[in-house]
């Protein structure tokens, strides 16, 4: 709203200084006028007056009232001089005209006494008034002085001149006026559009049309006082476009605004027109849903826009998928600040995110410590993983075999331990970096740092048989480049690819796009294992379609046996399929001794357990591996 | 009196006189003003309004007006003679025929006019203004001419005289004439 008034007044503005200047012109234009007007008549009646003088020097000389009748008569053309008398030398009057019922003094002296009523009193001098006077002049000839002329003079004509001058100047003024008015018409309408358009350019998102940034949050803020004031309660949405950044990648920026706009007016039209949808980042929505308090309904109302975004778009060469993710913040429950609700619903968004998009997520007061926490965990992670000893160090748990108990190989498990000597725990710092995409680099790190504590523990002569580094799906759908980067890795300390292997869940074969970067990772030589089997979907044709060496069986199904028949039971079946596909497994969580005699029987190859070891340091790790039951394989 | 005083009282008189002769004598005063006092001053500031040619005039530094014999408008002019007239003092000279040259202006009185033929030559030669106060002057050459009419003076001009002297009398005078004549 702002920016409107603003145009409106400065209009108003210009066109009040523009009639305070012409009116002061023209103040000035007119007293300059009468200025020189009355200096003009004042000249010309005294150039009457001495034409006048001149002309009666031989009636006053002999004394000729007649003559001098006649010759003052002349005034009567003039009609600036109203009335006009001529004195004899001696002060008496020898001749007088006037046009109206005035009638002058017989004597200039005032011998007679008081004038008569009705005549004009004469000054000893010239006087003049506002609208007229008394021109008094002494008539001289040849050197001496004859008589007096006395002209009672009247300004109206100056007066009514100046009135039609102004007149004119006014007339001539509006004319202009209104020619340069009409002449500018187009130039103002230019103005006019360029006005609206600079208004627009500074409110509205040029690609999609929507309000932008600064003009959502005006109205978000007269929402919340709508809200505060009328108690009605409102909805904010703050919903992101999920993989929008693979869309413009793949398909370039042109495509990539086609796709905000249709995304844009898809949102709009699920809405209510009274609903406001800006956007208010790149690829990020907002939304105010006015009067709506009920969370179910919200919810509905979130859904059939996820749905809405959900159906392919129409662009060249493909059409393009993406999904939303939505925050939601309930109004006034989750703030009375603009700038607060848009955090809160920026965070339930995150966390929706986090949860695997296309979804939606409301705001709670857990969210904003659980945000907060892993922003600055997320934060924390980035610094530690610059420095080789941030904080972030590998702990390795031994692998035994299950008949003669000896190390066959460990896994290695990425640690953290922070500034104040606390431990943040895999669970927490795991899903941040999945989320944040860290977990490529933590992935690199984790080899890298892998391949040192290698390299130390063989300039010790201590031998580590196989390593077993796990590898998040996530890492899996960044593209090949993570086998070529391992390969790098190793290559650098000089470890073969055959004492690696990687540990993946089952989601991770069955995800499509992950396909290739399994195929590349067995090409490159790196044997696969499956973690926590059973636990998921498995397609048991993926097993041998990738060449799965190893299968480890989830830990909950090992800690009942042998007294849960049932998991008895699964472990013989896993342990028989995986020996007819020729794939050893693994038993994982193996604490009592009981098991591992159970686990032994049933078949299973290799035993992994506090029972065996817990997941100790590297420098642990070599003293355990020099106990005479550790055998280098 | 010191020389200053004398000075500025002989002054005093002539301006006065001079307000005297170029003003108008109150028509009041001119009902009751002798007849000649009237007409010596019509003379004299007629003078006012009188062109002489460049040459061939007496000296400058007077304006002489003459007559010819004694009479009461003579008398009257005597009383003037010294006056101050543009600039130039006033001469009343008591002349004949034969010295007319140094006059500015001639005074005929109706006594005079059987010697006016006599006069009429010398006046031909220019320069002259010839005035009088007998009825009929202007057929025999007379420039202007006065008559006492209703208690007032006015005169005639002989427009045609006054040229063929080789003056120029200013129309301001003229148009006071009762009557021009070519």
């Amino acid at each position: 709203m702002e920016p409107i008034v603003r145009i409106r007044r400065s209009r108003w503005l210009s066109l009040v200084s523009t009639v305070l200047t012409l009116g002061i012109a023209f103040v000035l234009l007119m007293v300059h006028q009468y200025v020189v007007g009355r200096q003009v008549l004042l000249e010309e009646l005294h150039t009457e007056a001495a034409i006048i003088a001149e002309n009666s020097s031989a009636a006053l000389v002999f004394d000729d009232a007649r003559s001098g009748k006649e010759i003052i008569a002349a005034i009567r053309h003039t009609p600036r001089i109203v009335a006009a008398a001529l004195y004899r030398a001696n002060g008496m009057l020898l001749a007088a005209e006037s046009s109206g019922t005035r009638s002058f003094p017989s004597n200039l002296s005032g011998v007679d006494g008081e004038p008569a009523a009705g005549s004009v009193g004469v000054p000893d001098t010239t006087s003049f008034g506002a609208s007229g006077g008394l021109l008094r002049e002494d008539i001289h000839f040849n050197g001496a002085m004859i008589g007096t002329l006395v002209l009672e003079v009247d300004f109206t004509s100056l007066y009514r001149r100046l009135l039609e001058y102004a007149a004119g100047v006014v007339g001539i003024a509006v004319v202009a006026l209104a020619l340069a008015y009409r002449l500018t018409r187009r130039l103002r309408r230019r103005t006019a559009r360029a006005e609206e358009r600079l208004e627009h350019f500074a409110l509205y998102d040029q690609v999609t049309g929507l309000p932008n940034r600064r003009l959502f949050e005006d109205e978000l803020r007269k929402v919340v006082d709508h809200v505060r004031r009328q108690a009605v309660p409102a909805a904010l949405l703050f919903l992101d476009v999920d993989d929008f950044k693979k869309v413009n990648d793949s398909f370039g920026h042109e495509v990539g605004d086609q796709v905000l706009a249709m995304v844009a007016e898809r949102l709009r039209s699920t809405l209510r027109a009274g609903d406001v949808v800006g956007r208010i980042g790149g690829d990020e929505f907002a939304a105010v849903l006015y009067g709506v308090g009920d969370p179910d309904y919200t919810a509905h109302v979130v859904r059939k826009l996820i749905a809405a975004i959900s159906v392919p778009f129409p662009t060249e060469p493909t059409p393009t998928h993406i999904g939303l993710s939505v925050g939601i913040a309930m109004l006034p429950a989750d703030g009375e600040d603009p700038a607060a609700l848009l955090r809160h619903a920026d965070m339930a968004m995150y966390v929706a995110k986090g949860q695997g998009k296309n979804g939606y997520q409301f705001f709670s007061e857990s969210i904003d410590g659980k945000v907060r926490h892993d922003l600055r965990l997320e934060a924390d992670l980035r610094l530690a993983l610059k420095e080789h000893d941030g904080g972030l160090w590998v702990a390795y748990q031994p692998k035994v075999c299950a008949r003669t108990r000896r190390v066959v190989g460990v896994e290695a498990l990425a640690r953290w331990r922070t500034e104040d000597g606390g431990f943040v725990s895999p669970a927490e710092f795991i899903p941040v970096a999945e989320h944040t995409g860290l977990i490529s680099e933590l992935g690199d790190w984790v080899l890298d740092r892998v391949c040192r504590d290698l390299a130390e523990l063989r300039a010790t002569g201590v031998a580590v048989p196989k390593v077993a580094v796990n590898v998040s799906p996530l890492q899996l759908l960044r593209g090949d480049a993570i086998v070529g980067r391992a390969s790098r890795t190793l290559a650098r300390y000089g470890e073969r690819a055959t004492h690696f292997e990687f540990e993946l869940t089952e989601s991770a074969l069955t995800e499509a796009r992950g396909a290739r970067v399994l195929e590349a990772l067995r090409a490159a030589g790196f044997a696969l294992a499956i973690d926590d089997f059973g636990t998921g979907y498995s397609s048991l044709g993926y097993l041998k379609r990738f060449q799965v060496s190893t299968l480890k069986i989830d830990q909950s199904f090992i800690s009942g046996v042998p007294g849960d028949e049932e998991n008895a039971a699964i472990v013989r079946a896993v342990v028989q399929m995986a020996h007819a596909l020729n794939i050893s497994v693994v038993a994982e969580g193996v604490e009592t001794e009981v098991q591992a005699e159970f686990l032994a029987m049933a078949g299973c190859d290799i035993l992994q357990g506090y029972l065996l070891g817990r997941p100790m340091a590297v420098n642990e790790l070599a003293t355990f591996l020099r106990e005479p039951t550790a055998a280098v394989v | 009196m010191s020389a200053t005083e004398l000075t500025r009282s002989c002054f005093l008189h002539g301006f006065m006189l001079a307000l005297l002769l170029v003003l108008p004598v109150p028509a009041l005063a001119q009902r009751q003003a002798p007849e000649s006092d009237l007409k010596a001053a019509i003379l004299a500031n007629m003078l006012h309004f009188v062109e002489w040619p460049e040459s061939g005039l007496p000296p400058r530094g007077r304006l002489a007006i003459c007559y010819f014999s004694d009479s009461a408008v003579a008398t009257a002019l005597v009383r003037l003679d010294g006056k101050v007239l543009r600039n130039q003092q006033l001469s009343t000279i008591r002349t004949d025929a034969t010295r007319l040259a140094q006059c500015h202006a001639v005074y005929l009185a109706p006594d005079d006019v059987a010697q006016f033929p006599d006069v009429l030559p010398a006046l031909r030669a220019g320069g002259v203004l010839l005035t009088g106060d007998t009825p009929g002057l202007l057929d025999h050459g007379v420039m202007i001419n006065l008559e006492l009419v209703a208690g007032r003076v006015v005169f005639d001009v002989h427009l045609g005289a006054v040229r063929r002297a080789g003056l120029t009398l200013s129309s301001k005078a003229l148009r006071l004439a009762r009557t021009v004549l070519e």
